[in-house]
């Protein structure tokens, strides 16, 4: 019954996942992003309950405060600062986009059945839905022109890597998650400003305007 | 005769609740929005008022305007027949095939296309192909999602789909109910003509759908038309609540669980109503192009959900 409400809290993270996909407005893309890490810190929290271990309650915490808070309100601001136009450029359009994620998702499912993970496993279903997540969010990294949105497939991804590493293992040392959440402040500051220079030095926010810098 | 007795009550139910869950809906809107709005009871009134009222039709149209909103109204009233509301005996139980539901509601959508392009006036033509498309792209994720139930309990007949939902199937699979739940959401909105997909308030020629192919009708056709639309609705909310909130459906017939379970559905019923109707406050209507988007959408879930349970 526990691992069951912990299995249909990730299936929110997975649909939030597949709803960033479809997309094409910043602050949508900003906003799915912020409630999925809402679901990410309760599948967090409830595991930390089902396994009576303080680090995790730390770890839901701080995912809680730092990417459903802090990142979205800062990415807000970037986007404000900046006045980026509100439409998202794609490599692939959504429809063909939505097709290759459901591909990625049944590969990763039918993938997950040939791996046998030892230990005591808290939600079986778990696993395979945030391997789909990774690979949705470096599908999103790869497919977007934008570097904001290029950053938001990297959030995604670091949302699956975080729901993969509490369910699996049941939380990281506490130090190390505290090591992750750093770097992916860090990570998103460094993004903001690496944006915000790309804006200011060619007037454009798309990344493959980058290459014609080439000497 | 107790079965049919309760077969023809569950019927009734349906056919009596319609138009209020519109009217609840109009009014959370009103109320949200800070206006006092139009009294919940307010679509009987506007049948009762329209069914005294003379028809008048185009001296286009043909033989086609005086069937169709007959049979646009039946469609859905014969589907209300084989709804289970809170007992399995339904008026056709006997042929109470989900499969059969789906396309036979299809045939309604057919004939009030048609009545749309009959009028011989632009708008009509406009509604009715708009219509179309989003009946066809609403289709493979509503078929795919009936495909999943009827793998998870083992049958394609509905009143057996609701027992076994009314055991813990939704514990049982949470992943894939959920992206099931998800995508049928998504197939009612577009099914029922709601806010993302259709505006069922506005009159703009640029945004309706479903306003545009009732556009012509007027007096007695336009009740039958509202009724169908209605009945369509409250056929989709019923299938959505007692898959997925099982509760009230019971198979003891004394007079007080039926009653229970009556008051039951109608609390779920008023429930989703007003989840829809502040669902449709938060978010905006989708440019026309973009319900292939959504419509795309709730088919990857329905796909996603029917493999996550057989893998």
């Amino acid at each position: 019954m526990f691992s069951d409400f912990i299995e249909l809290i990730g299936a929110f993270v997975l649909v939030l996942a597949i709803l960033q996909i479809t997309s094409d407005r910043l602050y949508f893309s900003i906003k799915v992003y912020a409630i999925q890490s809402f679901f990410v810190s309760i599948s967090i929290l409830s595991i930390g309950i089902y396994s009576s271990s303080f680090d995790l309650y730390v770890s839901s915490f701080l995912t809680l405060v730092i990417k459903t808070f802090i990142i979205p309100y800062a990415l807000f601001k970037t986007i404000d600062e900046m006045k980026i136009k509100r439409e998202i450029k794609a490599f692939v359009n959504i429809t063909n986009s939505l097709l290759v994620i459901s591909a990625i998702i049944i590969f990763t499912f039918l993938l997950t059945r040939y791996i046998n993970i030892g230990g005591s496993v808290i939600a079986k279903e778990i696993f395979p839905i945030s391997l789909s997540i990774i690979f949705i969010g470096a599908f999103i990294m790869v497919s977007r022109q934008k570097p904001i949105t290029q950053l938001i497939g990297f959030l995604t991804l670091e949302n699956g890597i975080m729901l993969v590493a509490t369910s699996v293992t049941y939380g990281m040392p506490l130090i190390v998650e505290i090591g992750i959440f750093f770097d992916v402040i860090v990570g998103a500051t460094m993004a903001s400003l690496i944006i915000h220079h790309i804006n200011h030095d060619i007037d454009d926010m798309d990344a493959t305007s980058l290459s014609d810098f080439k000497e | 005769m107790q079965t049919f007795l309760m077969a023809l009550l569950q019927f009734f139910i349906i056919l009596i609740i319609s138009p209020f869950i519109v009217g609840l809906m109009q009014k959370t809107k009103s109320l949200v929005r800070g206006s006092v709005g139009p009294c919940v009871f307010q679509p009987y009134f506007n049948i009762l008022k329209l069914m005294q009222k003379e028809v008048v039709l185009s001296n286009q149209s043909s033989y086609i305007s005086i069937i169709a909103p007959y049979i646009v109204a039946v469609v859905p009233i014969t589907v209300a027949g084989f709804l289970p509301v809170f007992d399995s005996n339904t008026l056709m139980s006997f042929s109470g095939d989900i499969i059969a539901m789906v396309y036979i509601l299809a045939l309604g959508t057919f004939f009030l296309a048609l009545f749309g392009f009959d009028q011989g006036s632009s708008f009509g033509g406009l509604g009715s192909s708009r219509e179309m498309t989003v009946a066809s792209l609403a289709e493979p994720a509503f078929i795919m999602v009936i495909f999943t139930f009827a793998l998870q309990s083992n049958s394609t007949n509905i009143s057996h789909i609701f027992d076994s939902m009314r055991g813990d199937i939704f514990f049982n699979y949470p992943v894939s109910s959920t992206l099931a739940l998800m995508a049928l959401y998504f197939v009612t909105l577009a099914e029922a003509g709601r806010i993302p997909i259709d505006n069922p308030e506005t009159h703009l020629e640029l945004t309706m759908i479903h306003e545009a192919m009732i556009l012509d009708a007027s007096g007695r056709n336009l009740a039958l038309l509202e009724i169908g639309s209605f009945v369509k609705t409250t056929i989709f909310l019923t299938l959505f609540s007692n898959i997925f909130m099982p509760l009230g459906f019971y198979d003891t017939n004394t007079i007080w669980t039926i009653g229970f379970s009556i008051f039951i559905y109608f609390i779920k019923m008023s429930t989703l109503g007003v989840i829809i109707a502040i669902g449709e406050l938060t978010l905006a209507k989708l440019r026309y192009f973009r319900i292939s988007d959504a419509m795309m959408f709730g088919f990857v879930l329905a796909l996603i959900s029917m493999v996550t349970y057989r893998l």
